[in-house]
């Protein structure tokens, strides 16, 4: 055994005044050391225990470097003193008694593993929930290291222009053969603002607005007639991205256009292209249909059977368009179409001549060519794509995750305003949280994937029959997908951009049943000019004035047709899947009045068949309209 | 003689529960308990000692208490609990079955055959 003594730090005394500080009353209080002043401190009693200095710094030096509570440094303390005391009583030097200590380093490790293993169960779990928040933050940071590699280590990569695609047919029509310009040389010719001033109801004889709308149509005959024009022309060659602000120019008649001549943008995104035709469409129609009215008035025929041409041509134009939206402005403007026409031959039973009648009948059956007017959802599927394929990466096998960029431009979507916000998170504060959040939300692929099988699913019912759809609609599901929390997250941008498409596939469907009544009705004033009287039966008419007697859109069988009165009446049975004789629906029973037009619609409203046929028994639901849904004669 | 860590951390704790079989002891008096009574062959350092009596009155095998010696000054004493004498009893077996191993296997000096050493 050595006699050499090692040289061990000095005693701690002139080091108290930071501990000092930290141990103040207010201090100890506030780290729930009560009582912890009354208790001596491990250096005050080695300083006073009386041992030779060497021992004395030993001891401080080993429970110092056991980093352990007071207390515990107070036991370990004694009892380090004690031992030495009891070496020092037996004859043993200093000297001695330090090198038997041995390293008192590693004596501190040890003492401290093993005094922080008579900690309190509470301190231990403690402990183990400390150690646990650690791992779980220490593995959070590696993932969010890992996705900070995977995401900025690609880009984007835009290989498509949906736009240019969308404009290759329009591309390809000479620039004399476009309507698109013709329209726009005709509203910069209207003389006033028509599509601020009347809308819907208004347009029909009888209505308040009727002089003012009749004093507009009489001193716009210059721009009617440039828009029949347009609209007989065969193709519209609209070239999307590179067209004119259509609002701006409505809203500053005469004024230069705003955008004209400015450099297009050669990939713009499909999602913000603007669709001036949408507007211009609907009002054009409008203006047509009015002057259909005046025209049957001042019985001219010829008048009006070209503006019903002009209104079929602006529903080819909108088709040629391929955008769902301009699809539905299509449907909408066709059903109009319908609905005039029947008022017509209410009216004027005689107006047009039987050629002329034929000819309706026939354009009218013939709108949308062999597919007819059904919805497309092709340009909602390009507005995904195109979204995808800029705000996801590309990691070349077609999948990808959430650039920040995405998050900016959610938000732009979700507050409505083009513009960023205070509130819309800046690029800076996206780059860090994207890594984030891009683990819970699904890659490009499998984003496309869900998108996809969704669009199908649509197609496919939109392309179905009513009568024979299934009782779950798409939208069901769709909307169970969208109350998911975990998808509204994992899908966040599919939540924003992908709309429920259901009620634009029943557009479609509510058209057919229009267009089929208003065609009988053709075949109907025609056999009765034949024949002095009508039909008891539609199948009268056919096969001389109808192919065949067209099916109720809600059970697949024939169209109702019924006399009452000695006059026709073609209705369907409606959404209660029920015949009841042609009567509509009862008004509310809360004595809320309610306009015949919109009993009429409430009869139309398409429910899934389980669900319809369960009616006023579901107690939960909201019972179904107790009648038909009346076609021809028009509701009034 | 110095014995291997690894024997060491198996023999010291048996050793110390068996010096605190009959009575309790404080740390400095187990020490020297343990160089003498082994001569010198378990003699454990004085930074490894209190770390093991600290960890085995964590695992509830010792106790311990804070008192003033007959010469007035304070030492900690450490006793064995019933959880200790357990232990201790259960360790004697395990190196008695190892040390008739050692035996038979001709390491110990003794008898040659398990059957002679039981003899």
């Amino acid at each position: 055994m050595t006699t050499t003594a090692p040289q061990h730090e000095s005693p701690p005394a002139p080091q108290r005044l930071w501990s000092d500080i930290l141990t103040t009353p207010v201090g100890d209080l506030l780290r729930g050391r009560i009582g912890a002043r009354c208790r001596p401190r491990p250096r005050d009693l080695i300083a006073t225990c009386g041992l030779p200095a060497e021992l004395a710094s030993l001891v401080w030096e080993v429970v110092r470097r056991t980093r352990l509570w007071s207390t515990e440094k107070v036991a370990v303390s004694r009892e380090l003193i004690a031992h030495f005391e009891d070496g020092l009583a037996v004859g043993t030097s200093a000297a001695e008694l330090g090198v038997s200590f041995g390293d008192p380093a590693q004596a501190a490790a040890l003492i401290r593993r093993a005094k922080r293993r008579n900690r309190p169960l509470i301190w231990k779990a403690a402990k183990l929930a400390e150690n646990a928040v650690a791992a779980v933050l220490s593995l959070a940071l590696l993932l969010y290291t890992i996705q900070v590699v995977r995401l900025y280590s690609h880009a984007p990569n835009i290989t498509r222009n949906y736009v240019s695609e969308w404009n290759q047919d329009a591309l390809t029509v000479p620039p004399a053969e476009r309507a698109w310009p013709v329209y726009l040389a005709a509203m910069q010719a209207t003389n006033g603002y028509w599509e601020h001033n009347w809308h819907g109801d208004e347009l029909s004889p009888g209505s308040s607005s009727w002089p003012d709308i009749t004093e507009f149509i009489n001193s716009n005959g210059r721009a009617l007639e440039l828009y029949r024009q347009a609209a007989a022309m065969p193709k519209i060659g609209l070239v999307l991205g590179r067209e004119p602000d259509v609002d701006y120019m409505v809203n500053n008649a005469g004024q230069p256009i705003k955008n004209a001549g400015a450099a297009p943008d050669p990939n713009p995104e499909f999602i913000s292209v603007l669709l001036p035709p949408l507007t211009t469409f609907r009002s054009v129609s409008g203006m047509l249909k009015v002057d259909v009215y005046l025209a049957a008035q001042a019985g001219d025929a010829q008048r009006t059977q070209h503006n019903l041409d002009a209104v079929f041509g602006i529903v080819a134009h909108a088709r040629e368009v391929r955008l769902m939206l301009a699809d539905l402005v299509a449907l909408t403007i066709a059903g109009d179409a319908c609905r005039t026409i029947g008022a017509l031959l209410r009216a004027n039973p005689q107006l047009f001549d039987d050629h002329q009648l034929a000819q309706i009948a026939h354009r009218l059956a013939g709108l949308g060519g062999p597919e007819g007017l059904r919805t497309r959802f092709a340009s909602e599927r390009a507005t995904v794509e195109d979204f995808l394929q800029r705000y996801f990466t590309d990691d070349g096998h077609g999948d990808g995750l959430g650039r920040p960029e995405l998050l900016a431009r959610l938000a732009v979507f979700t507050s409505g305003d083009p513009a960023p916000t205070r509130w819309t998170p800046t690029i800076g504060l996206n780059t860090v949280l994207m890594p984030a959040i891009s683990p819970f939300m699904a890659g490009k692929r499998e984003m496309l994937a869900k998108c996809l099988d969704f669009f199908g699913r649509y197609e496919a019912e939109a392309a179905t029959p009513l009568w024979q759809r299934s009782p779950t609609t798409v939208d069901d599901e769709f909307i169970q997908f969208r109350t998911s929390l975990r998808n509204e997250v994992r899908y966040a941008p599919l939540m924003i951009l992908m709309p429920s498409l259901g009620r634009a596939g029943l557009m479609y469907e509510y058209f057919a049943q229009q267009r089929d009544a208003t065609t009988a009705a053709l075949a109907l004033a025609l056999y009765h000019r034949q024949h002095g009287s009508w039909p008891q039966s539609l199948n009268e008419l056919v096969p001389q004035l109808l192919p065949q007697v067209p099916p109720d859109r809600y059970d697949g069988q024939p169209l109702k047709y019924c006399l009452v009165d000695g006059h026709p009446l073609l209705y369907s049975i409606g959404v209660n899947r029920k015949d009841d004789g042609g009567r509509l629906p009862s008004p509310p029973p809360d004595g809320t009045k309610t306009p015949l037009a919109e009993l009429n619609r409430q009869a139309r409203r398409w429910q899934p068949a389980p669900t319809a046929q369960r009616g006023a028994g579901a107690a939960m639901e909201k019972p179904l309209p107790d009648g038909d849904w009346l076609l021809w004669p028009p509701v009034e | 003689m110095r014995i291997e860590r690894e024997l060491m951390r198996g023999a010291g704790p048996v050793a110390v529960l068996k010096l605190l079989e009959r009575h309790e002891m404080y740390g400095y008096e187990l020490i020297d308990a343990l160089s003498k009574r082994s001569e010198g062959v378990l003699a454990l350092g004085q930074s490894t000692l209190y770390p093991m009596l600290y960890n085995m009155e964590a695992k509830g095998l010792i106790e311990s208490t804070e008192r003033a010696a007959p010469s007035g000054r304070e030492r900690r004493y450490y006793r064995l609990t019933r959880t200790g004498h357990a232990q201790l009893a259960q360790q004697t077996e395990q190196w008695v079955a190892i040390s008739r191993a050692m035996l038979a296997l001709g390491i110990l000096p003794g008898p040659t055959t398990t059957q002679e050493a039981l003899a």
